[in-house]
């Protein structure tokens, strides 16, 4: 049970792609190159009855048989292989069908010594000529096939029946189609044709049970196909008496020849004998093949270049436009930042007359008439609070006992207040700042003798807090 | 809190557009002239792919550092060493970090670097040395702020190293405020009011009154002279003071250590540990727009005292909320009252600069405090005798002709609230001090 809590986790699960695009596409085309490196595709087909072909006179439909009761059952494309099959199997079987390339003394003496691997080893060969002939060599049976094809005495055809008792006592009466002659003791012999020649053989060499049929027809795809069971019940009795219960089975399937695709395309007599499907499948494995396609695109794109370099005006446009889209595509990919220096932290002293500190440090104030009218009320509460009058008070000259510059400050500061708060027009023209400044320097003077100051940092404004 | 995914924190800087550009040019003339010059481009493409991967790794690296920022305790106008050691425990050397170290905006670094550009070698670390002058309050030392690049600054990423220090600091006595008090007293212990009242020393013997203690008759003196007469004691001179410190924003106006608040914390330590010596019971309120910082009642002891100025946390936010500021003091009242005994007791605001909303708010705790039977002093430093210090002298002259209509306008409040009844001091950054000592002095009759 998924609680609310799991639901809204996984609703919130972003989409994460673990393997990037570019990534796939850059292995996919290591990979394309690779193939088309190894080289064209060997997409061949069998016409006879090798085990992978699954037409007519193939035997892949007693491969199927045979993994039906014994799964472990192996069409081989190399004699390698057989080390892998047979290596500590306790009984295993060796099945030879009508092959269409001799066996040479080496491959039969190397099949030979594979099988001596599992503990009950059995061959089961079914061939109409001679090219088993040299495997029976080496596995050292007595048992050969003389390559005669027996035909029906009474109607000349190559088409005889004969009689197969098994050893388990049941008989079977086949009908065998070019089949061969076999030479072998008379002991060894299980089958007889019509005509009386031995057809089928069965012999112990040693621990090593040898059965040959000179026929590999009833193995064939057409015939086990067919409405008449009896001959796959035959062949399924012979290998379970060869096998028991448990068996490893191996087919030959490397003495076929093998035939090109086109070959088989243009040759409507071979194509006949090769299932459609399997024909259809492997032709389009080929065109698929980076070897078909990915040289050409290749030639095409390299004589584009060809092209465009041949071009003098369009060279130049082409380059831009490559760089610009790999340029496009990078960046695209990523996030580019300003690569600005990091904050640094911020110490700041607060003032709360800040602004006006600040345009006073850097000379960048004006000063108007009502500074002036400040600066007047200034001196003049200092002079009150110091002497008990103003500093226009008409007998304020008596009191304070001014000198001659001071006197004449005062009186200077009086006509300036008077003007600034408008109650005379003199002087009409005036620069307030230019004026205000200069005041300010000569109250200065005026107030050092009183004992203030506007420049110290204790200055006449403590006189006002008392 | 949106989580950002590795690819996401990393970005490219300038440098990689630029680096793009070039190989992109070099891949367009390679397809078209010569395969070395595509190879050129693919290989500076490669180097930064390399240079990404290299970035992520010191991603892992840097989220795996641990930080250490020492908590200091300090006194104000100490300079305090405050290490910070980074220390990388991978395997990923981080080629270029640079950090950034944030910390109080009311500090100030003497010595060392706001930000440098260092080398965490691989299970290695750094250690930062900063030196600041030491000022009242609790400031915060980090988080770290790194921006890592890779070697040659193709791909950066910045991160945030949570780590905390604190510097406390505590304020200052002056010496020369606290000699100056102790020699008008006559006594370290107990102070002698030169009044009759309740006491253990002797003031003098009297006829009995009615209602005078029977314990208090002179039995000898009644057995030879046939006539009652009593002990009189002198009466103990034993205060009890509240300092109640604005803290907000506002008080923190003017040059670095020479603010009305620290001039503030000064006078309360100055005269705290006088009468620590004295004996008289103490309490600090300190009110600020984020609380409210307090002993938890009266005491006698000096340190208890300047306790709450070390834990107090200065404001950061730098626009101003008038109305923040009257909360505050709206809050302190409570504190106050919960803090005061019932006897009579002295309460000191020290706080500048008031607003009309604020002014309304101030009189109205004075007269209510008042009400309660306690003496209320308000002082009011006046901010622009703060600011003015370090101005050149002939700036100082217009600075105070300019701001003379503020001076005036505190000295026209402070005249109201005398009206009112309510004793208020206006005073300079040179005054504060001597004024309160002076209103203590008058206190104690001298």
């Amino acid at each position: 049970m998924v609680n609310a809590n799991e639901k809204e986790f996984f609703a919130n699960l972003k989409e994460v792609k673990v393997v990037s695009t570019v990534l796939l596409a850059t292995l996919a085309l290591i990979a394309l190159v690779a193939l088309a490196e190894k080289g064209p595709p060997i997409v061949a087909i069998y016409r006879g009855a090798s085990p992978y072909n699954t037409g007519f006179i193939g035997t892949y439909k007693f491969i199927e048989i045979l993994r039906e009761i014994y799964p472990q059952t192996f069409a081989i494309r190399s004699y390698e292989e057989l080390d892998k099959v047979f290596s500590g199997a306790g009984k295993c079987l060796f099945v030879v069908v009508s092959p269409e390339i001799d066996y040479t003394m080496d491959e039969a003496q190397k099949i030979a010594e594979k099988l001596r691997k599992c503990r009950f080893p059995a061959v089961l060969i079914a061939d109409e000529n001679k090219t088993s002939n040299n495997l029976l060599e080496a596995l050292g049976s007595s048992i050969r096939i003389s390559g005669n094809i027996l035909y029906n005495r009474i109607t000349g055809l190559p088409y005889i029946y004969a009689i197969i008792r098994l050893p388990t006592n049941s008989s079977y009466m086949v009908l065998l189609d070019k089949a061969s002659e076999i030479l072998a003791p008379t002991p060894t012999i299980i089958g007889i044709s019509v005509n009386g020649e031995a057809v089928m053989a069965l012999e112990n060499v040693d621990d090593l049970l040898v059965a040959v049929l000179g026929d590999g027809s009833i193995f064939l795809n057409q015939v086990l196909d067919s409405d008449v069971a009896s001959y796959k019940e035959m062949i399924i009795e012979l290998v379970k008496y060869m096998c028991g219960d448990d068996c490893r089975i191996a087919v030959d399937g490397t003495k076929y020849e093998p035939i090109e695709v086109e070959a088989v395309q243009e040759n409507m007599n071979v194509s006949v004998y090769v299932d459609p499907l399997m024909l259809t499948t492997l032709s389009a494995l080929k065109l698929f093949h980076p070897y078909t396609w990915l040289p050409w695109i290749l030639l095409q794109i390299n004589n584009f270049v060809g092209f465009i370099k041949g071009l003098p005006y369009i060279a130049p446009f082409f380059v831009a436009i490559i760089a610009y889209l790999v340029y496009r595509y990078v960046v695209g990919k990523i996030s580019v930042f300003p690569d600005a220096r990091i904050r640094e932290q911020k110490e700041i002293e607060i003032y709360l007359t800040g602004e006006l500190r600040d345009s006073v440090i850097r000379g960048r104030i004006s000063l108007d008439k009502q500074d002036f009218i400040r600066l007047f009320e200034l001196v003049d509460s200092a002079v009150r609070l110091t002497y008990g009058v103003g500093l226009c008070d008409p007998d304020a000259h008596k009191v304070l006992q001014l000198g001659r510059d001071a006197d004449r400050y005062a009186r200077d500061m009086c006509r300036l207040y008077a003007k600034a708060s408008g109650r005379k027009r003199l002087p009409i023209v005036l620069s307030w700042n230019r004026t205000t400044k200069k005041m300010i320097k000569r109250s200065e003077e005026f107030l050092k003798t009183m004992g203030y100051s506007l420049t110290k940092e204790k200055g006449v404004e403590y006189l006002l807090l008392r | 809190m949106e989580i950002l995914s590795q690819s996401e924190l990393i970005n490219a800087t300038q440098r990689t557009k630029a680096l793009i550009i070039i190989s992109s040019l070099f891949i367009a003339f390679g397809a078209l002239y010569s395969p070395h010059l595509l190879g050129t481009g693919v290989a500076l493409i490669i180097l930064l792919v390399s240079l990404r991967l290299y970035a992520s790794l010191e991603l892992y690296a840097v989220s795996k550092c641990r930080a250490t920022v020492s908590n200091v305790f300090a006194i104000e106008g100490d300079v305090v060493e405050v290490p910070i050691v980074i220390e990388n425990p991978t395997s990923v050397p981080i080629a270029t970090a640079e950090i950034s170290v944030a910390y109080s905006q009311y500090l100030k670094l003497v010595e060392g670097v706001k930000a440098s550009l260092v080398l965490i070698p691989a299970r290695g670390s750094v250690k930062l040395m900063l030196r600041f002058k030491a000022r009242v309050g609790n400031h915060v030392v980090g988080p770290l702020e790194l921006a890592v690049r890779d070697v040659f600054g193709f791909f950066r990423f910045d991160y945030t190293l949570e780590v905390i220090g604190t510097i406390k600091c505590v304020p200052r006595a002056s010496e020369t405020v606290v000699k100056r008090l102790m020699v008008f007293t006559r006594t370290t212990g107990l102070t002698r009011s030169k009044r009759a009242g309740y006491g253990v020393e002797l003031y003098g013997v009297r006829e009995y009154k009615i209602g005078d203690d029977v314990r208090r008759i002179i039995w000898k003196y009644l057995a030879s002279k046939h006539k009652l007469v009593v002990k009189e004691m002198e009466l103990e001179a034993m205060n009890r003071v509240i300092f109640v410190v604005d803290g907000t924003l506002d008080t923190w106006a003017g040059p670095y250590g020479y603010t009305p608040f620290e001039y503030s914390c000064r006078v309360v330590a100055s005269i705290s540990k006088y009468l620590s010596k004295r004996g008289d019971l103490m309490g600090a309120i300190i009110f600020a727009e984020n609380g409210i910082y307090r002993t938890p009642k009266l005491t006698r002891s000096y340190r208890r005292i300047i306790e709450p100025f070390a834990e107090y946390k200065p404001c950061v936010n730098e626009i101003k909320e008038g109305n923040n500021r009257v909360i505050a003091l709206e809050n302190a009242f409570k504190h106050i009252v919960s803090m005061l005994p019932r006897e009579k007791s002295l309460v000191f605001f020290l706080t500048p600069n008031p607003s009309y909303q604020y002014k309304q708010i101030l009189s109205t705790i004075a007269k209510k405090l008042t009400a309660l039977g306690h003496e209320i002093y308000i002082v009011l430093p006046l901010i622009t005798t703060f600011e003015i210090k370090g101005m050149p002298e002939w700036a100082q002259a217009i600075y105070r002709v300019k701001t003379f209509s503020i001076v005036k306008e505190h000295i026209e409040y402070a005249k109201l609230l005398r009206k009112l009844g309510i004793k208020t001091i206006v005073a300079g950054a040179q005054q504060v001090p001597q004024m309160i000592v002076s209103l203590l002095e008058a206190r104690y009759g001298y």
